[in-house]
């Protein structure tokens, strides 16, 4: 792999670093240019210029993508389908360090796909096999119906504990259970939403 | 927005100001293209075909309660599932191991591992363990996940993907009204073997325990009594495939059956009326063609829309 070689160019709108604060984004300034894909970097026009992102440097390919994300895309770019590229640059304040980035790539659904499909395999990222949210959204449910008992609700849940520890953090973190697995108000108005 | 396109990116630039090939082997960004062009046809037969074969529950109910790998084989959604699956261009999958919620399908000479020439000793087939996730998720309608555990690029003889199902998912799906009067300690209004055969299925999702409820019964229907879903009936994918098969078969001429099948399909869109994509090994070649003659992905993928 000492010469850089070309695999594919493909017209996309993108973001080369975004602001995301949760699982919301927070920065709109979608490019709308050409994305050429090589053995080494992925390489983004900008105006007149390139900007590469080593492949090396990318630590996960394909992560969820937020509903409200794609709507913020659908809005400003016409489309629901969005790559989420995280990475590493060098740090901007420390010489030497580096920072975690994203990348957001938007596209016809095919496209993002099989841009997907080329880069988890090529960085060595794992693809994510089960989405966390959709495990939040069932562990709420399970928790809502008076069910608290971690063995069974990894059962149903068909996830293993760890995960099942991370998605009940995450739904402590949001103010949709207590420590003791009740749902409180504010879970009980998310899940009505999304039922 | 950048409004004029830049030039080409420095790797594409040599000293003497042309552009070397884009992958340095002699073979042109075409042949690039190729791999990537015939992975990017199959994300274009899932996308166009995932949305229309959606499966009801009543059909995914057999699935779920065929009890053997035989009996599941048997069953038309798996014979659906797999034909589908070869015709996006994903091979020809198998089912070869099976527990209740839990299965193991092997795709032998997978042509996803093709799409990955240079990529070796590792696994690569990202896009057959999406689609069978959309499958489950999205056709389905069960959660799961689905893992990669062996492939033809790592050095296995064939590629495996295992598809656990999430149990309360497959509940809902699986347990129809009078599962659940069975559950609840009513008897439904089926005979005795039919009776049987539930009791069995039951037991083996670990929902009854010695003809009781079990503990995991109990918290499912805790569970099932607050969540009602509605299930909604409508035709399974390939019944349409079914009809017309049946009609060729029981018309003597080309002529009358043809006639017949045109009265069945006229003014119906339908799954069948997308059209069979040709295989991937079929594409390469037309595609690499196609490429030569393209500037960018959007320009192939506009002229392989119109063909």
């Amino acid at each position: 792999m000492s010469q850089e070689q070309g695999i594919a160019k493909v017209d996309l709108s993108y973001i080369f670093k975004a602001v995301m604060m949760g699982s919301s984004l927070y920065s709109d300034n979608w490019e709308e240019g050409v994305m050429y894909l090589t053995n080494m970097n992925l390489w983004f026009s900008e105006g007149q210029n390139w900007l590469t992102l080593p492949l090396g440097n990318i630590t996960m390919v394909g992560r969820d993508v937020s509903d409200s994300i794609r709507m913020k895309a659908q809005r400003s770019v016409g489309t629901t389908h969005v790559l989420i590229i995280d990475y590493l640059q060098s740090s901007s304040v420390v010489e030497g360090a580096t920072a975690p980035a994203i990348a957001l790539l938007a596209g016809n659904e095919a496209v993002v796909h099989t841009l997907k499909s080329y880069l988890q395999p090529m960085c060595g990222t794992p693809p994510k096999k089960q989405s966390l949210s959709d495990i939040d959204k069932k562990l709420l449910y399970m928790l809502s119906t008076g069910i608290n008992d971690m063995q069974k609700l990894a059962f149903f849940v068909g996830a293993d504990s760890e995960t099942l520890t991370a998605s009940f953090k995450n739904l402590r973190e949001q103010n949709l259970c207590d420590t003791s697995g009740a749902v409180t108000d504010e879970g009980r108005r998310q899940l009505q939403e999304v039922m | 927005m950048s409004e004029m396109p830049p030039n080409l990116p420095p790797f594409m630039q040599n000293s003497a100001g042309a552009p070397p090939p884009m992958d340095g082997g002699g073979g042109g960004f075409a042949q690039s293209m190729g791999a990537f062009g015939a992975l990017l046809k199959i994300q274009q037969n899932i996308s166009e075909r995932f949305p229309l074969s959606k499966v009801p529950w009543n059909e995914t109910r057999k699935f779920l309660k065929a009890l053997t790998i035989d009996a599941i084989k048997a069953s038309s959604l798996y014979q659906f599932h797999i034909k589908f699956f070869n015709e996006m261009g994903l091979g020809s999958m198998q089912l070869i191991s099976y527990a209740p919620m839990h299965y193991i399908f092997a795709v032998p000479n997978n042509p996803v591992c093709n799409c990955y020439p240079a990529l070796n000793n590792q696994k690569v087939c990202v896009a057959t363990t999406d689609a069978l996730y959309r499958f489950f998720k999205e056709n389905l309608e069960l959660d799961c996940s689905v893992e990669e555990i062996e492939c033809i690029k790592n050095g296995d003889e064939v590629c495996k993907f295992k598809v656990d199902l999430q149990p309360i998912s497959a509940y809902q799906v699986m347990l129809d009204e009078h599962d659940k009067m069975i559950l609840s300690g009513l008897r439904p209004p089926v005979d005795d073997t039919e009776l049987m055969d539930r009791v069995k299925s039951l037991t083996i999702y670990k929902l009854l325990d010695n003809g009781k409820l079990s503990e995991i019964g109990g918290a499912y229907m805790q569970f099932a009594n607050t969540m009602k879903v509605e299930e909604k009936t409508f035709d399974p994918p390939w019944k349409k495939a079914e009809e017309l098969a049946s009609i060729a078969a029981s018309h003597n001429t080309f002529g009358s059956a043809f006639g017949e099948m045109t009265k069945k399909v006229q003014g119906e869109p339908s799954t069948d009326s997308v059209a069979k994509p040709a295989s991937v090994s079929e594409e390469n070649s037309k595609l690499q063609e196609e490429a030569k003659s393209s500037d960018s992905f959007a320009e192939l993928m506009a002229k392989m829309k119109k063909s």
